[in-house]
C-alpha cells in the first residue's frame, strides 16, 4: 500500500534505532510521552519499544477518544437513549464503554435504539430516514472528529433537518498536555504529537507548550520509521537544549492545517469547560456547540437531569490516562478485565492503552521492566 | 487512500482492494489519483508526495551510511583475521 509499506522498511527501522543508541549512550532517561492512543497502539505493533535505547523511555498518554470520554457523558447518552423518540447515534467502540450503571450495548440489549455509525453522515442519513425521531449523535473525540460533526450540523441546518442533534464532548488536545505537564506527576520531556489532530489544526497549537513549557513537541505519522524519526528528532532537540515544535509528518500535516476544518470548528464549536476522565474538568478545553447553533445541542434541546457519576471500582483507567501507571498495574488487568467483558474504557477501544497492553503485551520484557521500575 | 473517483464533494477512495466513499468537502480540489487521510468518512487532507519522498530519501540514506558503515567493518574484521 502506497506510502504505507515504505514507512515500514526494516533497514531503515535498524539504521534510526542504531542512530538512537549512539545517541543515547550515556544520557540520563528521556521521558517522551505519545499523546495519541493511535501511536501507542503503532509502538506496540511494530515492537518499537524493542528497538529503542533502554534510556528512552515511552509514556502513553490521554488520546484515545472513548477511553478519555467521562462516565457523567456515558450515562447522559444512556439516559437519552431511554427516551421516547430518541434514536441514539454512535461510534461502536464507545457502545462497549461501561458508565456508571450500564453500557449502551446493555441499554440497546434492552430495547433502546442506538445505531452504530462510521461517520456523523450517516447519523445524518438516519435523521432524513426517521424524520419523527430524534437523532441524538454522540461526539467524542479530539480535533480530528470535531470538524466532521460540524459538516453534518452544516448539513443538517442548510437542509433544514431540526430531529439531528448531537451531544457533545469533543476536547482539544493542547490544555490537556499543559494540564500534565502543569501537573507535575510525571516530568515529562518531550511529547510525542498527535498526527491527526495536527493535520487539523496545524502546528501553532504546540507552540506554547515547546515556548513556556521548555518541552520538545514532534508532530508525527502512524507508521513505525514515522515514530523512530519522531523521537530521533526529539533526542536531538534535548541533546542541543533546543525545544520547539517540528513536523516529522510533512507528508499529511502541513504548518496552518486544514483551513477549511478549522473555519468548521470556530463556527459550530465554541470552548467550553469539560470533563477528561483521569483529568478531571480542564477549563476551556471542550468543543460545545455554540450559540448560534443551539437547536442541535442535545443537552439544550432534550435537558436531563442526571445523579452524579461514580466510577468502577478498582479501575485505574484515570492513572493510566494520566500516564501515572501502566495498565499492568491495575489489578483487574486481564482477569475481571480484558477485551471481552471490559470494566474501564481503557479496555474497549484498539487504541486504548490497556486494550493495546492486552493484545501486544500482557508478558513482555517491557512491561515487565515497566513493573519492576515502577512508574509513579 | 488513494482516491478512485471524484463527484463534487464526494468521492471513491481505495485501500488494499477495499473500496468506499469518502466527503470530500474538506480537501477542496483534490483530484483522481492523489492520496488522502481519511477520518471518520472525511478526507482531511491530501498526501504531498514530494514531501513524502524527501522524508523515504532520508530513511534510504541512514540506511545507506549504516550498510556502508557495517560492510567496511565486516572487510576490516576480514582482513585483520
Amino acid at each position: 500500500m502506497k506510502y504505507m509499506t515504505e514507512f515500514r522498511n526494516f533497514a531503515a527501522a535498524q539504521a534510526l534505532s542504531r542512530e538512537l543508541h549512539s545517541l543515547c549512550t550515556g544520557i540520563k532517561e528521556i521521558k517522551i510521552m505519545e499523546v495519541c492512543g493511535g501511536h501507542t497502539a503503532a509502538i506496540f505493533k511494530y515492537g518499537l519499544r524493542d528497538l529503542l535505547p533502554p534510556n528512552i523511555r515511552l509514556m502513553s498518554g490521554p488520546g484515545c477518544p472513548v477511553c478519555v470520554t467521562s462516565n457523567s457523558f456515558l450515562d447522559y447518552a444512556m439516559a437519552l437513549s431511554r427516551e421516547p423518540d430518541v434514536i441514539i447515534a454512535s461510534f461502536g467502540d464507545l457502545l462497549r464503554v461501561p458508565g456508571s450503571h450500564s453500557t449502551l450495548l446493555a441499554e440497546k440489549s434492552k430495547g433502546g435504539d442506538i445505531r452504530i455509525c462510521y461517520s456523523s453522515l450517516d447519523a445524518l442519513e438516519l435523521a432524513r430516514k426517521n424524520p419523527s425521531k430524534k437523532i441524538v449523535f454522540l461526539g467524542i473525540g479530539f480535533e480530528t472528529t470535531a470538524p466532521t460533526v460540524a459538516a453534518a450540523i452544516k448539513r443538517a441546518e442548510a437542509e433544514g433537518l431540526k430531529n439531528f442533534l448531537v451531544l457533545s464532548a469533543f476536547k482539544t488536545m493542547p490544555e490537556a498536555m499543559k494540564a500534565l505537564l502543569q501537573s507535575g506527576e510525571l516530568a515529562l520531556n518531550a511529547f510525542i504529537c498527535p498526527g491527526h489532530v495536527s493535520v487539523v489544526t496545524g502546528l501553532r497549537i504546540y507552540d506554547f507548550i515547546a515556548r513556556d513549557f521548555k518541552t520538545p513537541c514532534v508532530v508525527t505519522g502512524f507508521e513505525p520509521l514515522d515514530l523512530l524519526q519522531a523521537i530521533l528528532m526529539i533526542v536531538r532537540q534535548l541533546k542541543d537544549g533546543r525545544s520547539t515544535v517540528e513536523n516529522q509528518y510533512t507528508r499529511a500535516a502541513l504548518p496552518l492545517g486544514n483551513p477549511a476544518a478549522q473555519a468548521l470548528l470556530n463556527e459550530i464549536f465554541a470552548p467550553s469547560d469539560v470533563e477528561w476522565r483521569g483529568l478531571g474538568v480542564i477549563p476551556g478545553s471542550g468543543l460545545g456547540i455554540s450559540d448560534a447553533y443551539q437547536a442541535f445541542d442535545a443537552q439544550k434541546v432534550i435537558p436531563l437531569q442526571l445523579e452524579p457519576a461514580r466510577e468502577q471500582p478498582g479501575c485505574i483507567c484515570g492513572s493510566i490516562m494520566r500516564g501515572v501507571k501502566v495498565p499492568t498495574e491495575c489489578k483487574l488487568f486481564a482477569k475481571a478485565c480484558n477485551p471481552e467483558n471490559p470494566k474501564g474504557s481503557c479496555m474497549v477501544s484498539d487504541e486504548g492503552n490497556c486494550a493495546t497492553y492486552y493484545k501486544y503485551a500482557r508478558n513482555s520484557r517491557t512491561t515487565v521492566i515497566e513493573n519492576e521500575a515502577g512508574t509513579s | 487512500m488513494k482516491v478512485l473517483e471524484v463527484n463534487g464533494t464526494v468521492g471513491q477512495v481505495e485501500i488494499g482492494g477495499v473500496r468506499r466513499a469518502v466527503d470530500l468537502s474538506l480537501v477542496a480540489g483534490v483530484k483522481v489519483g492523489q492520496f488522502v487521510v481519511v477520518h471518520a468518512g472525511f478526507a482531511l487532507s491530501v498526501t504531498d508526495e514530494d514531501e513524502a519522498q524527501k522524508t523515504l530519501e532520508i530513511f534510504a540514506e541512514m540506511a545507506r551510511r549504516v550498510a556502508e558503515a557495517d560492510a567496511a567493518a565486516g572487510s576490516k574484521a576480514g582482513s585483520d583475521q
